[in-house]
């Protein structure tokens, strides 16, 4: 029976977003065992995850309280790591997925037993090995972006060689949990007539910090509660009590008719089905709620887009803010705007930049959709997208190129390509000269210096946060993962990386030609037929 | 480490109650232990609210123990006691004559204090952070032995760590010496890395966190 290890020894956020990965593993691998190891603290999250024979942990915090202890000997906490991890290194996997890519996945994911390790790694020597082309998509490009040209959930999806679809259940539903929410759902779409939209508020505070204050609460509650389109519920953690006092209080405003759910993770999916949408900050719980389908508003403070947003549903939206004055203003403007209705706000313009989660056949984006728009960045963003998915493999996105062309100025479309196009020869000009020096190489014992100045000057290229920084920082990712012990060969691959490089810039060249009309659309495919 | 005993008797309180004599101090109140017991779990209620899980040092005649007990039944659903206790003698003639009717205490005998922190079990309840009440007068006729039980620091050097481990060599070879911090120093030095060191860095980063 083949054996399939996924390591994701990180946060809790991680190790429910293998719920991603898990119905593609399960369909492509129909009568494999699925095996997981996470951390225990974060076994109450995965435990709930669908199509898993068996989770794994290590008890971190019982080996870190021996380690700590002056009184126990180090020994224990070596026992202690190993008795935990003693079937997965005696077992012999088929294939074994760092999922979360830090440190201690990647040292884990090295010391097990199989032909196959998926995603990164270590040599023998001690190198970073990267499974394939995504794999150094993640580690070079995404890790240094300000904006991931494409979503770390997607990537992770493809490492294992499986597309992005998120539409197989994840999640486990206890029964006992489903009949309950369903009786308690039905009473309360039963107190209006007509169809009205449950609206599930998290009290909760995500993990950047991010959390609802009362003012606002007040102000989204009442606006909700007023209408006759929606039922709001608050969501509460159990494990924070203060979130009790919160409820009280908005209560005694609304003649204790607020509805509010002590919300324990285990029956939380039970829940969220019933939801039509939910407002939270970026918790487990809405990542819960994401993996099984659910509309959400994730709110962000504006590190932007430095975490991923949780949201990957078509619909969701993500709201960056930072003036929470105007937030329930931002809230009340998206539900109207998703679901057509006009409820009343203080502010169309709350300062807030929000994005909505669009899916396409790559996968899911997210495109500004409200606030203070930078149009470089964005075109940035979707033509790196577009890009990174053409040389991963995927047909090319004319309908973008098409979709810039109508939608952005002449103007706008002439700075983004001006300024691309002067990079561009920058980069060429060191690509060149780089290409030149391996060839001297090859022909005399000298250059070796020379292509070494070069390949500096154009890794500095990396440093940028644009389209052109992110395939030089790919190619650089390519070039590291060449483990050849033959010099020679080695050589060879790093030429041939530097030539796709040559390729894959005179790809961005003709894009640039086709957004300014030098090119058509058409033209440039049978170019490349 | 044993104490020296001079004498040793077992008489009994003025209320009929069984109380050893060790070189002149008697363990328990001649004239009631039960009373005294109680004095003693009274004394210590704050703490045995708190933690339902509790190490006594000295066995003396269990009296103190079982007050300790109905105590922590007052707060708790369920309850550990582990009672140390180094006179073997003492410890024989208790389990002889009396033996503790709740299986949730645990007397102990050892006059290796060490020999302790080689037990997992023991290792596992340290681990729960128990309370550690002491029995004076057991206390003030084994003081050497308590004092080291409570000063007790375990040893990092891998010679030290094997005999507490019985999974070390999946870490680290056997010809290995030295501490543990430094040979993990080593291992992120090498130049070629089999399984076992990935698994060494990762217990190093594991208790990093």
């Amino acid at each position: 029976m083949n054996k399939i290890l996924i390591v994701s020894l990180g946060s809790s956020k991680q190790a429910l977003s293998c719920g991603y990965m898990t119905p593609q593993l399960r369909e492509n691998n129909p009568h494999s065992e699925i095996h997981l190891l996470v951390l225990k603290e974060n076994l109450d999250r995965v435990k709930m995850l669908k199509h898993i024979t068996k989770i794994h942990s290590i008890d971190s915090a019982k080996l870190n309280q021996i380690k700590k202890g002056s009184v126990f000997s180090d020994g224990f906490a070596l026992d202690s790591m190993y008795e935990d991890l003693e079937e997965v290194l005696a077992t012999e996997w088929s294939q074994v997925i760092n999922q979360n890519h830090n440190t201690l996945s990647t040292l884990i994911t090295s010391a097990l037993q199989t032909e196959s390790r998926v995603g990164v790694s270590l040599t023998p020597s001690g190198t970073t090995l990267l499974s394939n082309d995504w794999a150094i998509n993640l580690n070079s490009v995404n890790t240094q972006a300000a904006r991931k040209p494409i979503e770390t959930n997607i990537i992770n999806n493809h490492l294992f060689g499986a597309p992005w679809f998120n539409e197989g259940e994840a999640i486990k539903i206890s029964e006992q949990y489903s009949v309950l929410a369903g009786q308690n759902f039905t009473r309360i779409r039963n107190m209006r007539a007509g169809e009205s939209k449950i609206v599930g508020i998290s009290l909760s505070q995500g993990y950047d910090g991010t959390y609802l204050e009362t003012e606002a609460l007040t102000e989204i509650v009442g606006t909700l509660k007023e209408s006759s389109e929606y039922i709001p519920i608050l969501l509460m953690d159990p494990r924070e009590l203060n979130q009790k006092t919160i409820v009280n209080e908005l209560n005694a405003l609304y003649n204790n008719e607020l509805i509010s759910i002590n919300v324990d993770f285990t029956a939380f999916p039970a829940i969220s089905t019933h939801l039509d949408i939910i407002i939270s900050p970026a918790t487990d719980y809405l990542l819960a709620a994401d993996l099984q389908g659910t509309i959400a508003l994730e709110l962000r403070n504006t590190d932007a887009f430095k975490n991923d947003p949780l949201v990957t549903n078509e619909g969701s939206r993500v709201i960056f803010y930072t003036e929470s004055k105007t937030i329930s203003s931002e809230i009340i403007y998206a539900v109207n705007e998703i679901y057509s209705t006009e409820l009343p706000l203080d502010t169309t313009n709350g300062g807030a930049l929000v994005y909505a989660c669009v899916k396409d056949e790559y996968g899911y984006f997210f495109s500004q959709i409200k606030g203070e728009i930078s149009l470089q960045a964005e075109l940035n963003y979707h033509l790196s997208r577009s890009f990174f998915f053409h040389i991963l493999g995927y047909p090319e996105n004319q309908a973008l190129l098409n979709n810039i062309k109508e939608m952005c100025t002449k103007d706008e479309i002439h700075e983004f390509v001006t300024l691309t196009r002067s990079e561009l020869t920058g980069v060429v000009k060191i690509l060149l000269a780089t290409l030149r020096s391996i060839k001297t190489m090859r022909n005399t014992s000298d250059g070796l210096n020379s292509f070494l100045a070069y390949y500096d000057q154009l890794l500095a290229y990396g440093n940028q946060d644009n389209l052109i920084g992110h395939l030089i920082r790919f190619t650089e990712g390519q070039i590291e993962n060449i483990h050849d012990s033959d010099a020679k060969k080695n050589l060879e691959l790093i030429e041939k990386s530097l030539f796709d490089l040559k390729s894959n810039i005179q790809k961005i060249t003709e894009t640039c030609g086709i957004l300014i009309g030098d090119l058509s659309v058409e033209k440039t495919s049978s170019m490349q037929k | 480490m044993e104490e020296r005993i001079s004498q040793y008797q077992l008489v009994k309180s003025k209320s009929g109650l069984t109380v050893p004599l060790i070189n002149d101090i008697y363990l328990h109140s001649m004239y009631s232990p039960t009373k005294e017991a109680e004095g003693f779990a009274k004394l210590h209620e704050e703490a045995l609210k708190r933690k339902r899980n509790v190490i006594i040092l000295g066995l003396g005649f269990g009296y103190h123990i079982e007050e300790v007990a109905k105590t922590l039944n007052k707060f708790h659903q369920d309850y550990r006691i582990i009672v140390i206790e180094p006179n073997e003698k003492l410890f024989h003639d208790f389990i002889e004559k009396r033996q503790f009717e709740d299986k949730r205490i645990m007397p102990l005998f050892t006059n290796d204090s060490e020999s302790l922190f080689l037990r997992e079990d023991f290792i596992e309840f340290l681990l729960t952070s128990p309370a550690i009440l002491k029995h004076d007068t057991s206390f003030m006729l084994n003081q050497k032995f308590f004092t080291s039980f409570l000063q007790y620091r375990a040893s990092t050097s891998l010679s030290q760590l094997r005999r507490f481990s019985k999974h070390i060599g999946n870490f680290i070879s056997e010809s290995e010496e030295g501490e543990l911090t430094e040979y993990i120093e080593d291992v992120k030095r090498k130049k070629n890395f089999e399984p076992k060191d990935f698994l060494t860095i990762a217990f190093d980063e594991l208790t990093s966190i």
